[in-house]
């Protein structure tokens, strides 16, 4: 028996060393600025300089960036989830960006474009010598394969595309690097919505994939070759379940990225994660951090933090069809009755903005209307006040005011739902609550899984399942369209849960989507801002500030995005690394006479020589007093630089020589020659030379020679001829 | 042979059960994964949802999407991920290898270390080798995965940087051979390894010591003894050879259980696996891959239940076949 045990334990130990190996066999591969205000809207402040290329810039180092699972989806047509857009941002390009800091739209692969009159055509034109990573250039055949294959498809994610084009003819090829894009109906943000939907995709490699019968969009999964983009970095290797990377690509478009390289590995656990930052391991934290460990964090040395808008209003929505949320006043007197600034004191540590009365984001400049009429504040005597006014006190002496009317004796109660994995809004809900309730109100907590919470919410208005109040996060963007989307009638019920009407509101938000002036366009926003702020259908509570967390010890040129960490594509292509600047010793070997006459010609050479050997690679260049053009000093082999002076054209007097001499990871050199004194060119008399033999009687000697030839030639003929 | 088919019969029905409970499990969170989509952006039209779940076949009443079902699991068909979108059998082999490793190694180890150690306690009971080593492995089973986990990370990997911090390969390097790969593998996984023998040493330490113990007070022990014996050969050849059916039996369950996987040690230490799919596939409201992976575990631990059963029919001689 005792063999049998042993070569059962040998063989479970042999299978189980082995089983990683098969893992790798099993996987499939990985399965394989000028800003344009018209469709942009928001105001450049300062305009972001990250992304001028500086070719001085020394290139190197990585950037190392957790990723918190495997990317799901491997490609742009079926992809959804953050972890697949952390793959393919990295090796991707769009055809317009939004600025980092102000929001607004920058042309990007798509130069520029103009809008036809009617507002139903653009032309966009392309940049030139934008290649893919297998060396073929982009052009508009590649841009109008993309979006031609979108509208064939409709693929989900991108509806900015499908339901914006015109169906019968969306592209339309004028040249190679020139498009004309038609719109179903005249769409304000294009620029930014439609044209910067999609990755351009190369149309060599995905139309024979898309032309494959079995080909299926949602199930497709690219082999390693396949991922082939026009972006910053390319594609290297994917280790399932490991890490993915990627290298600079050398021939992109707007310069070969500074870094070297991207390395993003999985970790699940967020406590990992920040120990890997703290030891340098990882670069960036992209997980969640508590607001109480950041004081620990900065006194770590290399850790930098910046704290970023999140871009999810969270607010506590109500169903204004239902009494007692369909009187106004009663929500402007529960309105009254919430301290914003204590729960963002409280409950987020001061790491976040009150909500505004108009909804909109304050973080979102141009569109932010500051003139909102502060309708409501926490007070709640005036908030006590209102419902009095309204005839609604406690008449049963239970603390609960009653109704009137039609609702006379029927208590102000209703449920809050905030969902149950987010403690900061069930405790929100807890606060509301408490206030409510020294007002006369009965508000109930129901905590809720968020499936659970989403269905309620969704219900339409007058459905005895659907929730009376909740807590909500929903995203703004620099574009806001949203403020149509979210709030206008026909969208009751989802995703105006709210079921605000307001005619004006109504009529504001499609007029907004048709005006191109920025500023009248910004002038509708506003007014629909005052609007909300009358009717309250929503109340922000906060906007969250989160802190993003990164190492500054080794890489520089962070960009501060105003809604996002610093994981992102600006980052991607601006990050260089911190680079000590070595000392070039100078080692004159051609030196300007001290003195010299006009005309005089002289050899200027210097050796420069770094810690490593001969610096070879250095630009150097001379400065002549008086001349404005630079000297180049060329390289003639072991960090020797030279440069001939002709002092042809020179005038009298002293002059001086600065040559500059700059290489990368060195600092600059300067050294200074003078010439203390040029003088004129005097021209001494010259004797005339006498003339030698040959020039006096070289011709006489050569035509007598000439005629003994003849004579001698003739004579032999004769004598030939006799005998 | 009767007793063989008798086993796999009422493993069978055993099987039938555990799917069909699984299928409703997971559905019964009542959350429409593509939902997620609208609260995202709330511009998708709903007739695009509608066709992703039609797609899927969720569009289907329940019995018919339970019938769908049973029908593609007997044809070996888990269907796709909701998720991952791929399909729901390459998902699971992905990730089971590791699992497979992590598991295997830590049950095969800790079983022989807890055998040797269990009967040495038995052996010296009521000693202070005896009394303290079992106070010790009382206090190490009574330890949670995680805690240890991040103790072992916080001092072996960021204070005393000897091991990783994170993942199950060293990121951007690729292994030139096999070798190189099983050692990076090996250095990655020590800590995780570390975690999961110290706890279940102190778990079937004691196991071994109670089953060895109470073989020691039979008869036979005391006439080995009186015969003069050598100490290792009671403890080992007589003592432990009886003690060790339960654990053989144990043992077989635990590797029915391996594919569940260690989740929080998986999560701990950043390591791909079964058991954080299963978790993850359950966040996701991906039914089918939820499906797959319980399908795979109810697979395993009725295989491993009868590899048990046999096992203790092999080994014990008392048991007809």
């Amino acid at each position: 028996m005792k063999k049998k045990v042993f070569l059962l334990i040998g063989l479970i130990l042999v299978l189980s060393s082995t089983l990683p190996i098969f893992a790798q066999v099993i996987s499939p591969g990985p399965a394989s600025w000028e800003p344009d205000l018209t469709s942009s809207g928001v105001a450049i402040s300062e305009p972001f300089e990250g992304y001028l290329y500086d070719p001085d810039v020394i290139h190197g180092g990585s950037l190392t960036v957790a990723t918190p699972s495997d990317p799901p989806e491997l490609h742009q047509w079926n992809a959804g989830a953050t972890a697949s857009y952390d793959f393919l941002d990295i090796f991707n390009d769009y055809l317009t960006r939004t600025d980092p800091v102000t929001g607004a739209v920058v042309p990007w692969i798509a130069e520029s474009w103009e809008v036809s009159a009617d507002k139903l055509s653009y032309v966009v034109h392309l940049a030139e010598g934008v290649k893919f990573h297998d060396g073929v250039e982009l052009t508009a055949e590649d841009v109008k394969w993309n979006f031609d294959f979108i509208m064939a498809n409709n693929f989900t994610r991108m509806s900015d595309v499908w339901q914006i084009l015109s169906r019968e003819k969306p592209t339309e090829i004028i040249d190679d690097y020139t498009l004309r894009f038609h719109v179903a109906e005249p769409y304000v943000p294009f620029a930014r919505e439609t044209l910067g939907s999609p990755y351009i995709y190369p149309k060599h490699i995905w139309e024979p994939i898309s032309e494959d019968p079995t080909f299926d969009w949602l199930t497709f999964v690219p082999s390693e070759d396949q991922h082939i983009g026009c972006g910053p970095y390319k594609f290297v290797a994917y280790v399932p379940n490991a890490w993915y990377k990627f290298e600079a690509f050398d021939d992109y478009w707007h310069g070969k990225p500074y870094l070297d390289e991207i390395v993003r590995p999985i970790i699940t656990s967020g406590d990992a994660e920040l120990l890997a930052v703290k030891k340098g391991d990882v670069d960036i934290f992209t997980g969640f951090l508590p607001s109480e460990a950041i004081p620990g964090l900065l006194r770590e040395e290399g850790i930098g933090l910046y704290l970023y808008n999140n871009p999810y209003m969270y607010h506590w929505g109500m169903n204004t069809a239902k009494w007692p949320f369909s009187v106004k006043e009663f929500r402007f007197a529960l309105a009254n009755a919430i301290d914003k600034q204590d729960i963002v004191d409280t409950l987020l540590l001061g790491y976040g903005l009150p909500g505004t009365h108009g909804v909109e984001a304050p973080f979102y400049n141009f569109w932010f209307n500051p003139n909102v009429p502060e309708t409501y504040s926490f007070d709640l005597e005036k908030a006590a006040e209102i419902l009095d006014d309204l005839g609604w006190v406690d008449t049963d002496g239970d603390g609960i005011r009653e109704g009137t009317g039609d609702h006379a004796g029927e208590p102000l109660a209703f449920d809050i739902g905030p969902p149950i994995y987010d403690p900061v809004r069930c405790r929100a809900a807890e606060l509301l609550s408490e206030w409510f309730a020294q007002i006369g109100v009965d508000a109930t907590v129901q905590y809720m899984e968020w499936a659970t919470l989403w269905g309620k919410i969704t219900q339409p208005l007058d459905s005895p399942t659907k929730i009376d109040s909740w807590l909500l996060g929903s995203s703004q963007s620099p574009e806001p369209t949203w403020m149509h989307t979210r709030l206008h009638s026909d969208n009751i019920p989802n995703p105006n849960y709210y079921g605000l009407r307001n005619a004006e509101y109504d009529e504001l938000a499609l007029l907004q989507g048709t005006q191109f002036d920025s500023s009248e366009r910004q002038a509708t926003i506003w007014r629909m801002q005052e609007i909300l702020a009358e009717e309250v259908p929503l109340v922000v509570l906060y906007f969250r500030q989160s802190p993003s967390v990164y190492r500054n010890d080794e890489l520089t040129g962070w960009v501060e995005h105003f809604g996002a960490g610093m994981d992102h594509f600006w980052n991607y292509i601006n990050l260089r690394p911190i680079v000590e600047l070595s000392t070039m010793s100078v080692s004159v070997v051609g030196t300007p006479p001290p003195e010299c006459e006009i005309g005089d010609d002289f050899t200027l050479g210097i050796t420069y020589t770094g810690p490593e050997g001969p610096v070879t690679t250095a630009s150097v260049s001379a400065m002549l007093t008086g001349d404005p053009t630079p000297y180049t000093l060329e390289h003639v082999g072991s960090g020797t630089y030279e440069c001939d002076f002709d002092t042809t054209d020179w005038h009298e007097g002293d002059y001086t020589i600065r040559v500059e001499a700059k290489a990368m990871g060195f600092i600059s050199e300067l050294t200074t020659f003078a010439i203390d004194s040029v003088e004129p060119f005097v021209e001494e008399p010259v004797e005339p030379e006498e003339p030698g033999f040959w020039e006096s009687y070289g011709a006489t000697v050569t035509g007598v020679v000439v005629v003994l030839a003849v004579i001698a030639v003739a004579a032999v003929y004769m004598y030939g001829k006799k005998s | 042979m009767a007793y063989i088919m008798k086993r796999t019969a009422s493993r069978l029905i055993t099987f039938a059960v555990v799917i069909s409970l699984l299928f409703f499990l997971a559905r019964s969170a009542g959350a429409d994964p593509f939902e997620r989509y609208l609260s995202e952006d709330p511009r998708i039209p709903l007739e695009q949802i509608e066709r992703l779940r039609a797609r899927f076949g969720l569009d289907k009443p329940l019995h018919l999407q339970y019938f769908d079902f049973l029908w593609n699991t007997l044809n070996g068909e888990f269907g796709y991920s909701l998720y991952y979108k791929r399909p729901v059998f390459d998902v699971v082999m992905e990730r089971l290898p590791y699992t497979l490793f992590l598991m295997g190694i830590s049950v095969v180890l800790s079983t022989i270390v807890s055998f040797v150690i269990g009967v040495y306690f038995a052996y010296k009971r009521g000693t202070k080798i005896d009394t303290w080593g079992t106070n010790i492995c009382m206090f190490v089973r009574s330890t949670p995965h995680f805690w240890l986990g991040m103790i072992l990370l916080i001092v072996f990997a960021y204070y005393i940087p000897i091991f990783p911090l994170f993942g199950a390969l060293t990121p951007g390097v690729q292994h030139e051979n096999w070798f190189e790969f099983l050692k990076d593998l090996l250095f990655h996984y020590t800590l995780p390894l570390t975690t999961l023998l110290v706890r279940q040493i102190g778990m079937y330490v004691l196991y071994m010591r109670n089953s060895t113990v109470e073989v020691l007070g039979e008869d036979y022990m005391v006439t080995a003894k009186a015969k003069g014996v050598p100490k290792m050969s009671i403890m080992f050849k007589h003592a432990a050879r009886n003690a060790m059916l339960p654990m053989v039996t144990v043992t077989a369950m635990r590797f029915g259980f391996m594919v569940n996987g260690a989740i929080l040690t998986e999560t701990v230490f950043s390591l791909p696996g079964t058991g954080r799919l299963i978790y993850q596939s359950i966040m996701n409201d991906d039914f089918f891959l939820l499906q797959g992976a319980f399908f795979i575990i109810s697979i395993t631990v009725l295989v491993a239940n009868l590899v048990a059963d046999l096992l203790c029919a092999w080994l014990d001689p008392r048991i007809k076949i």
